[in-house]
């Protein structure tokens, strides 16, 4: 309805408008209607104590559910996970990504192959990955614990201690395949000149790597582990599937926080500034970093 | 001569080994589920069991339920989405691309659904659908889809009408002597033989992304409608008749 009224009302106001903005107008609308409007909305919901539960409770408080969310241990606990995760899963897709990248650039033979199948988990249904994970790391029914008893070693991968690291590591296998694709796409596009100015000079294969190889990928990788780190931290739904946040809260993450908060206790109000507090420190991250590239370019 | 290549040559035997490592990775959990489709319930207790008799119950369960339907839902919402995606994004593509129209904000601001979490999203979608009495239809899933598709295919076509090569376009300018939108038009039609790939997975990958993201349905809908994604694997894996937890969904 919305979108309509908008479209309708400014039919008149867009001929007026340069050609090259009126192929953009209709994005602009898209997302001010899809983006825009329920960002604001959700930020003015984060000042009101609206919750599911008490219809009529709809008054203006202020920043109560920051404050609340500042306060509540569950909210720091989550922010542990989440970090924990994003940390073991990102720098172990970056390492295997790009160990694996290096093996691939050469490879001459079942090149296609091979590259069609390693990019295939990033296809799957994340909610399929966690399912299909759940029941390959029981205790009961998995092959993995029943293979690794066979060598005397017993791990129950969803008890307290291991649970985030074995999601961690369903995220890893997901997610390489993406990290190999960007690194890829980096390697690929490297200048030949330095490499062989470098075995003119007898340089060693590690020497060629750790020298030229890493630093001339260092802006691909930066940008791919940016982009995985962001993504890792919406992770929902290995949690939602495997282990729904426990044993206790050892795997709650942040996703799966606001969710609880706002569909389980119907506290919406206190779900919309938990969300908003990630928001902000993503923005903040994110405006240093594109600072100090920007600040880099211009030297 | 010689020696550099007796030198290289372990390092590509430690290569291929560990791209082969890790194609066994990759590919042992979806061996690992094809087979616990074909088992019985008492054949799945024992994980080891490679010989066993195979049934293929489970995926008749499957088939004749209403997983069907469900992917019927899905394959909708994906269609939907990509298709708005791409009336909408594609001239809007080409405008940042060619005209730099709105400059580095634009271009950049596109991207900004992909730093905020989906998270903050749910809550005011959710209420929105919930005041206007849509909660239970697919249009909230497709609008939820539509804030991460629409600005990654967007992304995706930018870079790739920043990839044609000027000369294409004036050409067909010049064969179409036409208005901008037109050559536009042509200039896609004429690069389509090279350029095919790129458009594909533009139009794919969204596609996948969309058909993936259980949050969201789960989110605006409070039903079980949306179990699709969800069941189809687990359903085959035969936990059909486990308690996977529809109810709270």
């Amino acid at each position: 309805m919305r979108k309509n009224k908008s479209s309708g009302g400014r039919r008149s106001v867009s001929l007026s408008l340069p050609y090259e903005w009126r192929m953009l107008l209709p994005l602009l609308i898209v997302m001010v209607a899809i983006l825009a409007y329920p960002l604001l909305y959700s930020f003015w919901i984060s000042f009101r104590n609206i919750e599911i539960t008490k219809p009529h409770q709809n008054q203006f408080v202020g920043l109560v559910q920051y404050a609340k969310v500042w306060q509540d241990p569950a909210y720091w606990n989550v922010l542990k996970n989440t970090f924990g995760f994003v940390c073991m899963a990102v720098s172990m897709e970056l390492v295997l990504g790009m160990i694996l990248a290096l093996c691939l650039k050469n490879m001459k033979r079942y090149r296609n192959v091979t590259r069609a199948i390693l990019l295939t988990p990033m296809f799957i249904t994340p909610i399929a990955v966690g399912l299909m994970f759940r029941y390959l790391l029981s205790t009961q029914l998995g092959l993995v614990p029943a293979l690794l008893h066979l060598f005397g070693i017993s791990i129950d991968f969803f008890s307290a201690n291991m649970a985030l690291f074995s999601l961690s590591m369903i995220d890893v296998w997901q997610w390489t395949p993406f990290m190999l694709l960007m690194l890829l796409a980096g390697l690929e596009n490297l200048p030949e000149e330095p490499y062989e100015a470098a075995r003119v000079d007898g340089a060693g294969s590690w020497y060629i790597l750790t020298r030229i190889t890493i630093p001339l990928m260092s802006p691909v990788m930066i940008v791919a582990v940016l982009i995985r780190a962001l993504d890792a931290m919406k992770v929902f739904e290995y949690v939602y599937a495997i282990t729904r946040g426990g044993p206790g809260t050892a795997t709650e993450t942040l996703q799966y926080y606001v969710y609880k908060t706002g569909f389980g206790y119907y506290n919406l109000s206190k779900a919309s500034a938990v969300a908003w507090t990630v928001v902000i420190f993503v923005m903040i991250v994110l405006i240093l970093i594109l600072w100090r590239s920007t600040r880099g370019e211009q030297r | 001569m010689k020696t550099g290549k007796s030198r290289t040559e372990p390092i590509k035997r430690v290569q291929a080994v560990v791209v082969l490592l890790a194609v066994l990775v990759v590919l042992f959990p979806y061996v690992w589920v094809i087979l616990s489709s074909l088992k019985t319930p008492s054949d799945l207790s024992d994980p080891k069991a490679v010989l066993f008799h195979p049934v293929l119950d489970n995926w008749i369960n499957v088939l004749s339920g209403s997983i069907p339907e469900n992917f019927a839902n899905s394959l909708l919402v994906g269609f939907l989405t990509v298709a708005i995606s791409a009336l909408v994004g594609t001239p809007a593509a080409y405008s940042i691309s060619q005209y730099k129209t709105g400059g580095r904000w634009t271009r950049f601001g596109i991207l900004i659904s992909e730093i905020v979490p989906s998270a903050v999203l749910v809550v005011p979608l959710f209420l929105i659908a919930y005041h206007m009495k849509l909660n239970g239809s697919l249009l909230p899933v497709v609008v939820a889809h539509l804030t991460f598709v629409l600005p990654v295919f967007t992304w995706f076509m930018i870079s790739f009408f920043d990839g044609l090569p000027k000369d294409i376009e004036s050409q067909a300018m010049v064969d179409a002597a036409a208005g901008l939108w037109r050559s536009g038009k042509w200039c896609c039609l004429k690069c389509c033989p090279g350029s095919e790939p790129p458009v594909y997975s533009a139009l794919c990958f969204p596609g996948t992304i969309c058909s993936t993201c259980l949050f969201w349905a789960a989110r605006t809908q409070k039903r079980c409608r949306w179990r699709s994604q969800a069941t189809i694997l687990s359903a085959a894996c035969c936990w059909g008749k486990c308690p996977w937890p529809s109810s709270s969904l």
